[in-house]
């Protein structure tokens, strides 16, 4: 059962905002601990950005990064059993991508935060801007504002709930993400 | 066969023959007769840890599992003669087995499972547990509250015989809440709602995603939190620890007892594609129109969805219905938020090999009965079934094509077989197979 959560949430539980795209993937059965065995897949990112790292693993940007993450599609006539995990999130070869990532113990293995809500998918608008969009179609990213108290002044509309209402998809301005994230969870030295 | 060989067969068999998630049952018959797995007599025997969980105490915890499961063995339906006592309309029960001893974590507060002794828990065993998760050894994430696996099941008599629930004790619901020995409070009754809805999936329930236009609509749970089913795949407000009247058909279509089958009527329908075959994954909802609220009394299913993949079976059946009260049905594509990740139908799998159905752009609209003349439907007497026009889907073009059939009769609907309570066989005597498989 999953939380839905806003852009501050993912922000502040990941350990790893990174944004590149998918150059490798590969997927293996692995034994779980839980019983049986499960897929496990690794995948290479061509770091384009990192907006945050609070974690000891070394990802910089035009560098590939490589980690593992639980699901993922195996190989057709693959015949070893395998556990079925249905909520796992998956990323296809050449996909655009920032990624909210928290670290699952101390080793190469991620998950986005919130599961799919953790994951966006990055395409380049016909007037040639970023938008993104995440599992959730960006629903939960910015909460609906309390209704305006008489004789107090409206809250101000937020850049991310202005251009979600605008949105006919729900695709928002990559920009808009990456100018949250900074100012909320600051890179140390600047962003990468 | 060695025990270890036979597991691995067997796990290689439930791999390739149980891949449909339907929108109400978890596990269905891979020979496609439409029965669902099931708990022998509809009866789970847990065990918890024995330790506390977060800032509440062994006991809290046990107690609070057990109002978990009482919320589903009290499910009921109100009927029209009795509008403010609904009657009962499952057969489920459970037990404390005991408890499992848990390994001390000095660096940390709070007791913690032994990993490795969950397989001998739930395998050899063949025993059903519930994990709270205090360190995040199973689940860390802080916006995933809770998973369950499938553990032991019997291909053979088609019952499940373990199953594990893990709590994660590092989600946002634990680590914000602010009092949760305290009934009253919103994350108190988060994390009951969590445990009711895993619960729930041991039971062999798949998540539902009725009124999730409101959700969609709004972003929020707020705008009518009573009406987002407790089943529904993301915990978003308190009021999903009561039981939406979808989650008790859900529950009652699995486990009926007499009263379910004696006092309500059923309807149904197919929906089939552009080549005519069966069509598994329109999102179908009956809505009350009389004075009942049209969120709170309605019911959903999805098409094909007590079958396996690529059966193009596109029959749905919707029970529970209220005699003498009028419906409306309509169907939906399952919202694609849910779609490929979320586990809504028969969609959520991403180990499936099966053929790329088409799942959207058909739109919405209502379903009509008697040939397109009656865009509500009632029936007159417990235990009738109203059989709606078959739709047919024009997913190529995109829409919807207004031809609409009249099959009367012919729907095949699929019997609701009787909860009897019976004597637990155990998986190995009958040459069962273990599974697992998660669901959030």
């Amino acid at each position: 059962m999953v939380i839905p959560s806003s852009l501050d949430d993912l922000t502040e539980h990941a350990d790893l905002i990174v944004m590149g795209t998918v150059t490798a993937r590969e997927t293996a059965a692995e034994p779980f601990k839980l019983g049986g065995h499960i897929a496990m897949s690794t995948y290479t990112l061509s770091v384009s950005e990192v907006l945050k790292n609070t974690t000891s693993a070394t990802v910089e940007a035009n560098k590939p990064f490589v980690f593992r993450q639980k699901g993922g599609p195996l190989p057709a006539g693959f015949k070893k059993p395998i556990m079925r995990r249905v909520s796992a999130v998956t990323y296809e070869n050449g996909e655009n991508v920032l990624l909210f990532l928290i670290r699952q113990g101390t080793g190469d293995v991620w998950s986005p935060v919130g599961l799919s809500q953790g994951k966006f998918t990055v395409e380049t608008a016909p007037d040639g801007s970023q938008r993104v969009l995440n599992g959730a179609q960006n629903k939960y990213l910015f909460p609906p504002q309390p209704p305006v108290t008489p004789g107090k002044s409206a809250a101000v509309v937020s850049k991310g709930t202005a251009a979600y209402a605008a949105s006919s998809n729900g695709a928002i301005d990559l920009d808009i993400i990456r100018d949250d994230v900074r100012v909320k969870s600051p890179m140390k030295g600047g962003a990468q | 066969m060695s025990i270890l060989r036979r597991y691995i067969v067997c796990m290689l068999l439930v791999a390739l023959a149980l891949p449909s998630l339907a929108a109400e049952t978890w596990l269905v018959d891979a020979n496609n007769t439409g029965q669902p797995y099931r708990w022998p007599g509809g009866h789970i025997t847990w065990f918890a840890e024995e330790g506390g969980f977060a800032t509440l105490s062994a006991e809290e915890v046990t107690t609070l599992v057990r109002q978990a499961f009482a919320v589903w063995e009290k499910a009921g339906i109100k009927t029209p003669s009795s509008s403010v006592i609904g009657v009962s309309t499952a057969q489920v029960s459970s037990a404390l087995g005991g408890k499992i001893v848990p390994v001390a974590r000095p660096s940390a507060p709070g007791p913690a499972i032994e990993t490795d002794s969950v397989l001998e828990h739930v395998e050899a065993k063949s025993r059903t547990i519930v994990i709270f998760d205090n360190h995040g050894e199973f689940q860390s994430n802080p916006s995933v509250a809770a998973e369950t696996y499938m553990g032991l099941v019997n291909d053979s008599s088609m019952t499940i015989h373990s199953a594990v629930a893990v709590i994660n004790g590092q989600s946002t619901i634990v680590k914000n809440a602010k009092d949760l020995s305290d009934p009253t409070d919103p994350s108190r009754q988060k994390l009951l709602a969590t445990l009711i809805h895993e619960l729930g999936h041991m039971y062999n329930l798949d998540h539902s995603v009725l009124n999730d236009e409101i959700v969609e609509s709004s972003q929020s749970f707020d705008l009518a939190p009573n009406a987002i089913p407790t089943m529904y795949p993301d915990i978003g407000t308190p009021l999903q620890h009561k039981l939406h009247k979808d989650d008790v058909v859900a529950i009652s279509n699995l486990y009926p007892n007499a009263a379910y089958l004696e006092q309500f009527c059923e309807i149904a329908g197919q929906v089939i594609g552009t080549d005519g075959k069966g069509y598994q994954g329109a999102h179908i909802v009956a809505r009350p129109t009389f004075a009942e609220d049209e969120h709170l009394g309605a019911i959903s299913a999805v098409s094909g969805n007590q079958f396996v993949e690529n059966t193009a079976d596109g029959t749905y059946v919707l029970r529970g219905i209220l005699p003498g009260r009028p419906y409306q049905v309509s169907f939906s594509e399952v919202p694609s938020r849910f779609v490929n990740f979320s586990s809504v139908g028969r969609y959520g799998d991403d180990y499936s090999t099966k053929g790329e159905l088409p799942r959207s752009g058909f739109g919405s609209g209502v379903i009509t009965a008697n040939g397109g003349t009656m865009s509500q439907v009632l029936c007159s007497e417990p235990g009738q079934t109203v059989v709606m026009d078959t739709i047919q889907l024009d997913v190529a073009a995109g829409g919807v094509d207004p031809k609409t059939v009249l099959l009367p009769g012919t729907v095949p609907v699929v019997p609701v077989q009787p909860t009897e309570p019976t004597t637990p066989t155990t998986p190995a005597a009958a040459g069962g197979c273990t599974l697992m498989i998660p669901r959030g």
